[in-house]
């Protein structure tokens, strides 16, 4: 029976039974009637609607902790208002469900009771009869019990000495451990993360799936756990990566967050960073923004005083070699011939140090030269402003002797600290006729086979690539060019030309860690 | 072996290809993350269900991950996917046809008309959610848990609560209303109500 209090009350109301899946099919028919009247009503609907789909998902997604802990510290006697309240409506309803059915019993029975009295007024009794409907005598005792039930209730919510709830807040005992987290894991082709998660314990440990996956710490902060990672979480604002690679985005809600890594710790102090754990225990830290001190762990389970790390700055942490350190990026500063030289000039950072056939040769810097033999047209790769072609100085063209070795050179530096197996070179070299030899720090690297090893590689370039061989300091790279044969030209143009790819390097710079703890 | 083999041809430097797919994919997520809680809404707003509700959402969005480099940026993300979150419960109601407890086609087509109003107050009805929530006092928010996180039927929250089952709906009406006021008027005098 609709108990109609008013028109808004009642729309209203059929949201919320909408919002509870139970409508019948008539009261669905008036709701979708009543949005499809107009675009207020149906963005009323949308904000209800809205209103309830948010809350699910906030209660899903265990996104609320921050909310429940800001309830504000109720009193019992704002509890036991509540309950009133709702034993006030319940008693007014059923009042008016008592009165509706009241009415309804006296019309179907006003008709025999007017027939009744009127042939008991003609009888002229003495005796007054009430008639009292047997419905409205159920409705009272259901008033009366419920009363009672809600005063018993109440009763019992306010004796102190019993566990009650609205008082104290929930501490955790030993039989019911804190939720510390809630591992969701990531949709694979989306990277989204759908569902209800699994709750995370101290100790519990977390594996990401092949797409990853994603924690959210009841502390506000969001662990992103890249494929085949694995970590414990050990505390409400801690956890501990074994291995794989983390990216942690701290709110300041969720400061002071903590990485532990083999042999050392990770603070946040508001910021995102990234972890990474390899096989070999070593870690690598990325302070995406913000800042997070990074600290070393003793073996007996101290923490040493921390070293801080700001935004774009990496860290490393290896315990096997008792080390912490920053870590720098930068690049090899190559050179490629000729590059931003005009022609005709020196190339202030290559040489000729060598000219087989010619042991009174000096050294001197290669010159830089259009491209042009001279006396004809060669196929020779136009220059460029990041390389140009070079030849050997003394002399106006490159024509030189068949059969000539000219080498040339190139020095560069490689700071200390560099992680000198992080280097690996890649040149694309042009040269007329071919390579002879390469070496780096007088270590060959040319194998026979190589392309510049044979001839043709003037008109496009043969790839050069070079990952061993490299020192700390200066460093010095040859390239011996071989003009080949030709039998009817007793002379014929040799060339290098080089251009470099930029060569990202590592520099560790060890941090002193201090001997106390923080 | 230090040295590239015959023939290698050594890698370059940077793969633009892979960095564009790595970039269309990092928007996506972003856009997503943001457009979310109306696709959600919108799609709650037609699917009673929350499980049918969740199902077709993840499935909007991988359409629309699979769709992504048709959209234009610079437009409209949630009336891009909104469209295609139509679609979707446009054919989930086909499937649904039997079942006359579904909104009409027509429906569909205005709550999605009316999206694009109601996304103007989507970030200030969200901020004002989460604190009329945080007023809510505990015994509200214990039905509200029941209700939405445990998903139980008002009937099941009766058998729990021991409350008769008419108390459970008119609390769960009564808590829907005050938060309605609450956001109401926090969206417009910024007012905080108990």
């Amino acid at each position: 029976m609709e108990l109609r209090l008013t028109e808004h009350d009642d729309i209203e109301s059929t949201i919320s039974r909408y919002l509870d899946d139970e409508l019948d099919e008539e009261a669905f028919a008036v709701l979708e009637a009543w949005v499809n009247q107009s675009r207020e009503n149906a963005l009323a609907f949308v904000r209800q609607a809205f209103n309830s789909y948010r809350l699910r998902y906030c209660f899903v997604k265990q996104e609320l902790s921050k909310f429940t802990s800001q309830l504000a510290d109720r009193s019992s006697q704002e509890s036991g208002q509540f309950l009133a309240e709702l034993m006030q409506i319940e008693a007014r309803l059923q009042a008016e469900l008592v009165d509706v059915t009241d009415q309804l019993e006296a019309q179907k029975k006003g008709a025999l009771h007017k027939t009744l009295a009127d042939r008991q007024g003609a009888r002229r009794t003495t005796q007054k009869t009430i008639v009292i409907p047997w419905s409205f005598v159920y409705a009272a005792a259901a008033v009366l019990i419920l009363s009672a039930v809600g005063l018993l209730y109440q009763f019992t919510q306010t004796q102190p000495g019993r566990n009650n709830h609205a008082d104290q807040p929930q501490a955790p005992t030993q039989e019911r451990p804190e939720l510390l987290a809630v591992l969701y894991q990531k949709h694979p082709e989306t990277g989204l993360t759908f569902g209800q998660g699994q709750d995370l314990y101290p100790g519990d440990r977390a594996r990401a799936s092949d797409s990853g996956s994603v924690l959210q710490f009841l502390s506000g902060a969001v662990v992103q756990l890249e494929p085949s990672s694995q970590m414990v979480v050990t505390g409400h604002n801690q956890c501990d990566l074994s291995l794989g690679d983390l990216t942690v985005n701290v709110p300041p809600a969720a400061s002071g967050f903590e990485v532990l890594v083999p042999g050392g710790l990770v603070r946040d102090i508001g910021t995102e960073f990234s972890v990474s754990v390899d096989p070999s225990g070593v870690s690598h830290i990325s302070v995406l923004s913000g800042e997070v001190t990074l600290h070393k762990r003793t073996g007996d389970g101290r923490v040493l005083a921390g070293h801080a790390l700001i935004e774009n700055e990496r860290g490393v942490v290896d315990p096997s070699a008792d080390l912490l350190g920053i870590i720098q990026e930068s690049l090899l500063p190559l050179k490629s011939t000729g590059a931003a030289t005009a022609t005709g000039l020196p190339d202030p950072h290559w040489s000729v140090v060598r000219i087989s056939g010619d042991p009174a040769f000096k050294p001197g810097r290669a010159v830089v030269i259009a491209g042009d033999a001279g006396d004809r047209a060669i196929d020779w790769e136009p220059n460029t402003a990041r390389s140009a072609w070079i030849k050997q100085p003394g002399q106006a063209d490159p024509v030189v002797p068949e059969g000539q070795l000219t080498t040339y050179r190139h020095r560069f530096d490689v700071p200390q600290g560099t992680d000198l197996s992080s280097i690996v070179m890649r040149a694309r070299v042009w040269v007329d006729d071919y390579l002879a030899a390469a070496t780096i720090n007088g270590l060959s690297v040319l194998g026979s086979t190589h392309p510049l090893t044979k001839g043709a590689h003037y008109g496009e370039p043969a790839h050069l690539i070079i990952n061993r061989g490299f020192k700390h300091g200066e460093n010095v790279l040859e390239l011996t060019v071989a003009n080949d044969h030709a039998e009817d030209r007793p002379r014929s143009p040799s060339g290098l030309r080089v251009l470099f790819s930029p060569v990202p390097v590592r520099i560790i710079n060890a941090l002193e860690p201090s001997s106390s703890s923080p | 072996m230090f040295l590239a083999p015959a023939g290698h041809q050594a890698q370059p430097v940077q793969d633009t290809t892979q960095m564009h797919t790595t970039h269309l994919k990092d928007e996506f997520a972003k856009n997503w993350a943001a457009a979310q809680p109306m696709v959600g809404a919108y799609i709650s707003s037609v699917v009673r269900d929350y499980h049918d509700a969740e199902d077709l959402l993840q499935q909007v969005a991988v359409i629309a991950f699979r769709k992504r480099e048709d959209y234009q940026p610079g437009t409209a993300f949630v009336s891009w996917v909104c469209s295609i979150a139509r679609y979707e419960l446009l054919r989930w109601q086909r499937d649904k046809a039997r079942n006359r407890l579904v909104f009409s086609d027509k429906t569909v087509e205005i709550l999605a008309e009316v999206q694009d109003v109601f996304e103007t107050e989507l970030d200030d009805r969200q901020e004002a959610l989460q604190h009329c929530f945080g007023v809510l006092d505990r015994k509200a928010v214990g039905l509200l848990k029941l209700r939405y996180k445990d998903n139980l039927t008002p009937e099941q929250i009766a058998r729990q609560t021991k409350m008769k089952p008419v108390s459970v709906r008119v609390a769960l009406h009564r808590i829907r209303q005050l938060l309605e006021k609450c956001i109401t008027d926090r969206m417009t005098r910024g007012v905080e109500v108990d």
